[in-house]
């Protein structure tokens, strides 16, 4: 305790050492993950594969629909605001601001969804009655998690959740 | 001009040598390197992604493409960006969590397979020879123009400069070399052109948008052609070629290249196939047109090779690794998305003045000067050739930053994955490669650096980022699977590229398709991994090992 605030002293392995560990069988390096982790991550891939098809979505909407719409929409080629072609900010401007848009709305969805607690990555809150109502309720409690990111964590909307309140 | 022009070179080689020094020993007094890159901020790391990804082509290219062949070409930029926005998507924290530092890491930790990993470097090599091959020529074609060198000329002092960097141990991949790169390159690239805006003056300004047809020459221009360019000619006409007059009647014409030719005022501009003359209603058009007459079809290609691409870059990848974990990567590839928007943005001004102001470089074939040359065009006085200074310094920056990077990734790929054991070698490696690179480069002058550039997105788009994709969220992809449709997504892509260049197809679909290939050989490569793993049985704990890589590790 110098009075220095060093940093603690972290042991790390290399990429390239863990590479080389695992190349050579040493099946102790990494540890394996118990059936209970599984299971979670297992969820997390799924709602994970969601969110990412929702901006999936759209970036396509993007990439795909705004050049098809300056192909097919041959009006707007005369179209100007305050002087500049709406056509050319379309291509020049626009795609950046929605872009980054979709990178931060799919950066919340993304971390919310592992978020320990609140959302996919915790246990399903009813006893799975059957294989569908189980997913609809993981689908909801994530989505609502994702949707609340901004707001307290603790008022996820649950009423209308077929989980037994407590 | 004169050789004081190449002093702002010398600057941005001699600032890049000393940070990186500088960086080196302050890394090494601080504490482990790797323990002080495991507190790299995303914020930072994003910075640092950007300074390596912005290269000659981004700076220079996409307004010389837009020069040569209309607004279109502002698609570019946005696939460019578009790529983070995939790669946080599917790739970012799922891969920084396989602590593999490149693809061919990638492919030996989620499959366990050293023979793909061979062959993941083998696709590493095409890659970045595609994408430095254009950055050497672009600044190569910077130097000819502010040095008033021999174009051969400028291809080796930019060798020599990549060389004794390298040599001398700049650029490292320290994080914050990179990140100042980014930010040297937002500034030099973001004030002259709000410079140019205010200095052009309003007519010049309503011009820009509302461009009238380079039909006829404003102005007696004259013009020294790059290469041999064929010309047709509408009207009969009386150029100066090389002092002497040559009457040109009707037709079609050779121009040599390093001619120069002076064309008369008022005299009908010929015209270049494959380029769409500055002004005209294709020019204008927002669709990327190389003159095939499909321009919806070239800008999906164009799209999927770019955004689909960026992922399996080589520099970019071991970016991603400085990051501390998963959840910092993703941030990284987010906020990348929104700085790499804010220098894009800036490429229409270039683009759009280049159009008014140095159209001849449509006759010329030189378009990926135009940035460099819009100063002097401006202001032929001090401030004019102050900015072409810090153009150049900028263009000069981004060149050595991605050359850089992607020497070490090349090398890195042959002295590590391909015959392992010369890692000691790993300096004379990448010098050696630069010599090769630069050999490659002397012959390719027919190349326009952003249209090149984007053959190495269609390249990775169809080999790496199936692999990672599928590797990341399927677990039935198996070694054999990820092989075969690596192999045919290389086949699809620079295969038929170079096909095309052999055969020289006729302007349409079929030359389209041969030129872009991405918008079949990405399906065609993703199609063949998952059919050809369906038919194998993945290897044992591979659901585990796909599912690993989903879980937070910090929680």
């Amino acid at each position: 305790m110098g009075g220095v605030s060093r940093a603690r002293r972290v042991a790390v392995t290399s990429p390239q050492t863990r590479v080389a560990l695992a190349r050579r069988g040493a099946a102790g390096a990494v540890r394996s993950l118990t059936a209970e982790e599984l299971a979670t991550a297992a969820r997390v891939r799924r709602r994970q594969l969601q969110i990412a098809a929702g901006t999936l979505v759209g970036a396509a909407v993007l990439l795909v629909g705004l050049p098809a719409l300056l192909d097919a929409w041959t009006g707007l080629r005369g179209v100007r605001l305050v002087d500049l072609p709406i056509a050319w900010l379309a291509v020049a401007v626009l795609p950046y601001p929605a872009l980054a848009l979709l990178a931060w709305r799919q950066l919340r969805r993304a971390e919310g969804a592992e978020r320990p607690g609140t959302d996919a990555a915790a246990e399903p809150l009813a006893p799975p009655t059957s294989e569908s109502t189980t997913e609809r309720t993981a689908e909801r409690n994530a989505d609502s998690a994702a949707d609340s990111a901004a707001e307290p964590p603790a008022a996820p909307d649950r009423s209308d959740s077929p989980a037994p309140r407590p | 001009m004169t050789p004081y022009a190449l002093l702002p070179v010398l600057l941005v080689v001699g600032a890049t040598l000393l940070i990186g020094a500088r960086g080196v020993a302050a890394l090494r007094s601080t504490s482990d390197f790797l323990v002080a890159s495991r507190r790299v901020s995303p914020t930072l790391n994003a910075a640092a992604v950007s300074g390596e990804y912005l290269s000659a082509a981004s700076f220079l290219g996409i307004a010389g493409l837009v020069v040569k062949n209309g607004v279109g070409a502002l698609w570019y930029p946005v696939g460019f960006t578009a790529g983070y926005l995939l790669m946080l998507v599917l790739v970012a924290a799922p891969m920084r969590r396989t602590g593999a530092l490149t693809v061919p890491d990638f492919a030996e930790a989620r499959l366990g397979s050293p023979g793909l990993r061979k062959f993941s470097a083998v696709v590493v090599l095409v890659i970045a020879g595609l994408y430095l091959v254009p950055q050497f020529t672009a600044a190569g074609q910077v130097l000819t123009l502010v040095a008033g060198t021999p174009h051969w000329v400028g291809i080796v002092l930019a060798g020599a400069a990549v060389s004794i960097t390298l040599a001398l141990g700049g650029m490292r991949a320290a994080t914050y070399v990179q990140a100042f790169q980014f930010v040297l390159k937002l500034v030099l690239f973001i004030v002259p052109a709000l410079w140019l805006l205010i200095a052009v003056g309003p007519a010049t300004r309503a011009e820009a948008l509302h461009p009238a047809e380079y039909s006829t020459f404003p102005r007696t221009t004259e013009v020294t052609f790059r290469l041999d360019t064929r010309l047709q000619v509408r009207e009969p006409l009386t150029v100066i070629a090389d002092g002497r007059p040559l009457c040109l009647g009707p037709g079609e014409h050779v121009a040599p290249g390093d001619a120069t030719w002076v064309f008369p005022e008022g005299a009908a501009v010929p015209e270049i196939a494959g380029a769409a003359l500055p002004g005209s209603a294709t020019w204008q058009h927002p669709l990327l047109d190389g003159g095939n007459g499909h321009p919806l079809l070239a800008t999906f290609s164009l799209l999927v090779a770019t955004a689909l691409g960026t992922m399996g870059l080589p520099h970019v990848i071991v970016r991603f690794h400085t990051s501390p974990d998963g959840r910092a990567a993703r941030r990284t590839a987010a906020i990348t998305v929104a700085l790499l928007g804010s220098f894009y943005v800036f490429t229409v001004v270039y683009g759009l003045l280049g159009g008014v102001l140095v159209p001849e470089l449509y006759l010329s074939g030189a378009t990926d000067t135009a940035v460099v040359a819009l100063p002097g065009r401006v202001d032929g006085g001090s401030v004019g050739a102050l900015f072409t200074a810090l153009l150049t310094a900028g263009a000069f920056a981004a060149f050595l930053a991605t050359s850089l990077g992607l020497l070490l990734a090349l090398a890195g790929a042959l002295a590590h994955d391909l015959l392992p054991g010369s890692l000691r070698r790993l300096r004379l490696t990448a010098l050696l490669a630069a010599g090769v690179i630069v050999l490659l480069a002397l012959p390719a002058v027919r190349i326009d650096v952003g249209a090149v550039v984007t053959s190495a997105f269609a390249v990775a788009a169809s080999t790496f980022c199936p692999l990672l994709v599928l590797g990341i969220w399927w677990k039935g992809l198996t070694p054999r699977g990820a092989f075969a449709g690596m192999a045919v997504g290389l086949v699809a892509s620079a295969g038929v590229m170079a096909s095309g260049l052999v055969l020289r197809p006729p302007p349409g679909l079929g030359a389209l398709l041969l030129g872009q290939p991405a918008l079949f050989s990405v399906p065609l490569a993703f199609l063949t991994m998952v059919l050809v793993s369906l038919r194998d049985r993945p290897p044992a704990g591979a659901e585990a090992t796909m599912l690993r890589l989903h879980l937070d590790e910090t929680a």
